[in-house]
């Protein structure tokens, strides 16, 4: 079998390789047509080919221009991104900054609604100052008004302190004056009594000795002589005061004026008989305060008993001299009885030697030690002041002042 | 027993007074009388002292020159032997509180007595029995 299809399929492969090659055929005649055309293109391709070289090296000239440009642009484009970026970062910054901003401005919005706040409560307590003020204002005319009455008052009351003060001055005075009385007062007092005692003492012991039995006679002439000595001395003590408060009373005396170198002649002759006795010397010098209103026998007594002071205690063997002399002072009359004496040894005796019934060198004088407490009670009287200076075995100075 | 007195007074009125009464009761008395407190102290300083004899010295207060006062001021100087034996009463007219208290608180002064003396004032000084070791 196989033989016969084979041989078929041999005679069919040969027609359709018979086919094949006529159709190849037609086909090469078709290529032909088509190269020849082919080639024609070809050449026009060719010259477009050759054009589009030149085209193609302008376009790669334009294009190598493009890169240039292109890598320009890009640099440009980078420098533009960089500043972009740097733009975006400011405009960050902005931002946040603008957010600050923000916040600030509402803070100061803030702040301002405050100040509204505050400035009118400010205005308001201006009103008010200025009422404060205005009030002020009239409370001031007042005070100054008040400052000047009260100066007016100062004044009157400067002067009535003034006024014031002098007379507390006064009063001081007064004071001290009354209360050196007063202390003369008692030490007078105190020795009066005491004095007034000191016989009564004696005269109540004598009389009950004389009342015993089997008395001696000149006992009894003792005793009763000591009694008659003792109610003596009693009586006299009694008149010594009765003298003194009469001075101290200023009964019956009144005041005149007296020249002084007139007195002093006057009173010359009732010393004339002691001063001759002891050889003395008195000597007078009223040519600068010559007249004084006193009154007359107190002055009498004061002169006899300085002088007579001064006669009494001489310096032994030493002729005594006494000077006398007056001087105004500011407005004051002063008398200085100076002498050349014994002298008082005067830190230590100084507030005895006026002393009532005080005595010093009783060995040398007789008297009871009243003649100085007298002077001093009449100058004192009279309203003045005796003081003395005295150094011993040199002599003795009184000093008496009186107001004019 | 004391049978020496001395007085010192100013007044020889008071001398003769208390003379008068020492003797009335101590007949055999010793008595001596000054005027003057300065020879009374002389006299205590010159005279020796037998040490068993006591003497009373009455001492007035006031007095001129030297004072009751003056006269204890310078009896406190003496040596104690004399001081011992002299018994010093302080006799005045004054009735003054604080001469009173001033005499008593003088640890040299006995007592103080207001003239005049009294017979029982030397009556009771005579039976005063002195001790003669030192007086504290």
């Amino acid at each position: 079998m196989n033989n016969t299809k084979r041989s078929d399929e041999l005679i069919n492969v040969n027609k359709e390789l018979a086919f094949q090659k006529d159709e190849k055929k037609k086909r090469a005649a078709e290529l032909i047509i088509a190269n020849k055309e082919l080639l024609f293109q070809n050449e026009e391709k060719e010259k477009r080919a050759e054009e589009l070289v030149i085209a193609n090296k302008e376009l790669v000239f334009q294009n190598e221009e493009k890169e240039k440009r292109a890598a320009e642009l890009v640099i440009a484009n980078k420098e533009l991104v960089f500043q972009n970026e740097e733009k975006e970062k400011r405009a960050a910054e902005l931002v946040i900054a603008n957010k600050e901003l923000v916040f600030q401005n509402e803070e100061k919005e803030k702040r301002a609604a405050e100040l509204v706040v505050a400035n009118k409560e400010l205005v308001f307590q201006n009103e008010e100052r200025e009422k404060r003020d205005e009030e002020l204002i009239i409370a001031n005319k007042e005070l100054v008004y008040q400052n000047g009455e009260k100066e007016k008052r100062a004044a009157e009351l400067a002067i009535a302190n003034e006024e014031l003060i002098f007379q507390n001055t006064q009063k001081e005075k007064m004071t001290a004056d009354l209360i050196q009385r007063n202390k003369d007062l008692e030490q007078f007092t105190y020795i009066i009594s005491h004095n007034l005692r000191a016989p009564v003492a004696n005269i109540i012991g004598l009389s009950y000795r004389l009342q015993k039995l089997d008395l001696a006679d000149d006992i009894k002439k003792q005793i009763v002589s000591g009694l008659s000595t003792s109610v003596n001395k009693l009586d006299e003590v009694i008149r010594d005061l009765n003298d003194i408060l009469k001075i101290r009373q200023k009964v019956d005396e009144s005041k005149q004026l007296i020249n002084l170198t007139q007195f002093a002649n006057d009173i010359h002759l009732s010393i004339e008989k002691m001063v001759e006795n002891e050889n003395a010397d008195i000597v007078w010098d009223f040519t600068r305060a010559d007249e004084i209103v006193t009154i007359k026998s107190y002055l009498h007594s004061i002169f006899y008993n300085l002088i007579s002071n001064s006669l009494k205690y001489r310096q032994p063997g030493i002729p005594p001299v006494i000077h006398i002399r007056s001087e105004k002072l500011n407005n004051k009359i002063v008398l200085l009885f100076t002498d050349n004496g014994l002298g008082i040894d005067l830190p230590k005796l100084s507030d005895q030697v006026f002393g009532l019934y005080k005595r010093f060198h009783t060995d040398r004088a007789e008297g009871k030690g009243m003649g100085l407490y007298m002077v001093k009670t009449q100058v004192e009287s009279m309203g003045g002041k005796i003081t003395i200076n005295s150094e011993v075995n040199k002599g003795t100075e009184f000093k008496i002042e009186f107001e004019t | 027993m004391p049978l020496r007195f001395i007085i010192i007074d100013n007044d020889p009125v008071n001398n003769l007074l208390c003379s008068l009464t020492i003797r009335d009761v101590a007949k055999e008395a010793e008595i001596q009388t000054f005027n003057f407190p300065v020879k009374a102290f002389e006299h205590i300083i010159t005279v020796p002292l037998n040490t068993d004899d006591v003497t009373v010295l009455l001492l007035d207060i006031n007095m001129p020159i030297w004072s009751g006062w003056d006269f204890l001021d310078n009896f406190e100087m003496l040596d104690e032997k004399i001081k011992r034996q002299i018994k010093i009463y302080i006799i005045s007219s004054s009735i003054d509180t604080s001469d009173k208290h001033r005499a008593r608180e003088n640890k040299n002064v006995v007592d103080y007595i207001e003239k005049p003396l009294s017979e029982k004032t030397v009556s009771s000084m005579l039976e005063q029995k002195w001790t003669q070791t030192l007086q504290v």
